[in-house]
């Protein structure tokens, strides 16, 4: 049997670009009103949801998910996600943990969501915790499909700096990315990814 | 010719090892880490190394949905505990606890739990309710003294629409004495008194993986207990 070299050699191609458009776009929070996407992470990920951000300058920054909502799909999914399903708020860039960290400190953490606990950790190894795991109760009787539950952080500013916010949602150490917020150094928010989880605010630029 | 075409085949060959070496190294790189069970998989935990801070973190699991599980686990930390207030004797030691509380403490409770105790506090958790009945949680952290600012506390329930119930968990350290210990495990109040964050330690001491700092998070059932 003759092999079509090129024609193989762009079906690599196509193969690597596409696993690593998948890494890097696997994003399905998205704005409410949007129609669900088909999932490509794990299967107990959030179906959608909406980002928040509160920025009083005389006093608290608050930050997180306002809206997340799971369907029955992804509950489901919870409970077959293998061990410790998490998500995390991240105030620093999970793929370059140099970037941001230290600007701000995680102080209390409010969630809806059936959960066995948060805590907050030092990720960048400046001694300030720059991040929120809530520990989802996958276990848990009381979750239900459709609620808007909600998961925000409180944070002490320390340095004034641009910079940028991360949500995640992990099962056995592996991290599916839910989206970002980038801000200003007035800590005012300026964009959203995916474009829609942030209303009125654009999508942000890479 | 014959020696040119062997050439051949043997770099080729040396592509494809070099290949496949990348190949495991990047699905190893992607991999879970490794979870080990305990107790004949009564619970278990999972380890990760930050890269960036050198510190470890493990996670436990415990199935409480299962109520065989719960009481089973429940019992493995009594045991614990009362070898741990044995072990007092040789050393006197802080140890690593959580407390599930039976239903919601007061702040006055907490704090008389701590001065009669000894118990340090890292991180709080508060139960709350709306006039729906719906659940929320609010975790703070703690000041060194282990104190914790209740005024803000109660403003950001109030804000979210719910009202403050009380504290339904506590992470912290407590001394393994029977004055420290000992004395929580005589308190009816106390639904689980959570030590498993110390057998982590040991065992991960015992194989070597210990890092720079360790903290281990340890779950606690208090979502699906009563909070009225």
């Amino acid at each position: 049997m003759k092999i079509n070299k090129p024609l193989l050699a762009g079906v690599i191609a196509v193969l690597l670009l596409s696993a690593i458009s998948v890494n890097v776009y696997a994003a399905v929070v998205k704005w409410a009103t949007q129609a669900p996407s088909p999932r490509t992470g794990h299967n107990g990920m959030p179906d959608r949801g909406e980002f928040y951000w509160w920025n009083d300058p005389q006093g608290d920054l608050v930050w997180g998910t306002y809206v997340l909502i799971w369907d029955s799909t992804g509950i489901n999914g919870l409970k077959n996600d293998g061990w410790d399903p998490e998500l995390e708020y991240e105030a620093f860039k999970p793929g370059n943990p140099t970037l941001y960290c230290d600007q701000m400190q995680a102080s209390w953490f409010w969630a809806t969501m059936p959960n066995q606990g948060t805590y907050s950790s030092d990720e960048c190894g400046g001694s300030v915790a720059e991040q929120w795991n809530v520990d989802l109760a996958e276990g848990s009787s009381s979750w239900q499909a459709g609620t808007e539950y909600h998961g925000l952080g409180w944070w002490v500013r320390r340095y004034w700096l641009p910079g940028e916010v991360n949500f995640t949602y992990e099962a056995e150490w592996q991290d599916d990315w839910l989206g970002k917020m980038q801000y200003n150094s007035n800590f005012d928010v300026t964009c959203g990814t995916p474009s829609g989880a942030m209303p009125g605010k654009p999508g942000c630029p890479w | 010719m014959f020696r040119s075409k062997k050439l051949l085949w043997l770099i080729a060959c040396s592509i494809m090892v070099g290949l496949a070496f990348v190949l495991v190294a990047q699905v190893s790189a992607s991999m879970p880490r490794a979870m080990r069970a305990m107790d004949g998989g009564l619970w278990r935990y999972s380890v990760e190394r930050n890269h960036n801070t050198g510190a470890v973190l493990a996670k436990i699991s415990v199935d409480f949905a299962d109520p065989s599980v719960a009481i089973a686990y429940k019992q493995l930390n009594q045991q614990y505990a009362s070898s741990m207030i044995r072990k007092s004797l040789d050393q006197v030691q802080d140890v690593d606890v959580t407390l599930t509380f039976t239903s919601p403490l007061s702040w006055e409770d907490i704090v008389a739990i701590r001065e009669e105790t000894g118990l340090s506090i890292q991180l709080y958790t508060f139960a709350a309710l709306n006039e729906k009945g719906e659940k929320g949680s609010l975790t703070g952290v703690a000041e060194k003294d282990s104190s914790v600012d209740m005024r803000k506390a109660i403003e950001i329930i109030t804000s979210q629409g719910y009202r403050l119930q009380g504290v339904m968990m506590v992470r912290g350290k407590i001394p393994n004495t029977p004055d420290g210990l000992g004395k929580l495990m005589t308190d009816k109040r106390i639904y689980l008194i959570d030590l498993m964050a110390n057998r982590v330690r040991e065992d991960l001491l015992e194989r070597g993986n210990l890092g720079d700092g360790l903290y281990v998070h340890t779950p606690s059932p208090f979502w699906d207990m009563d909070w009225n």
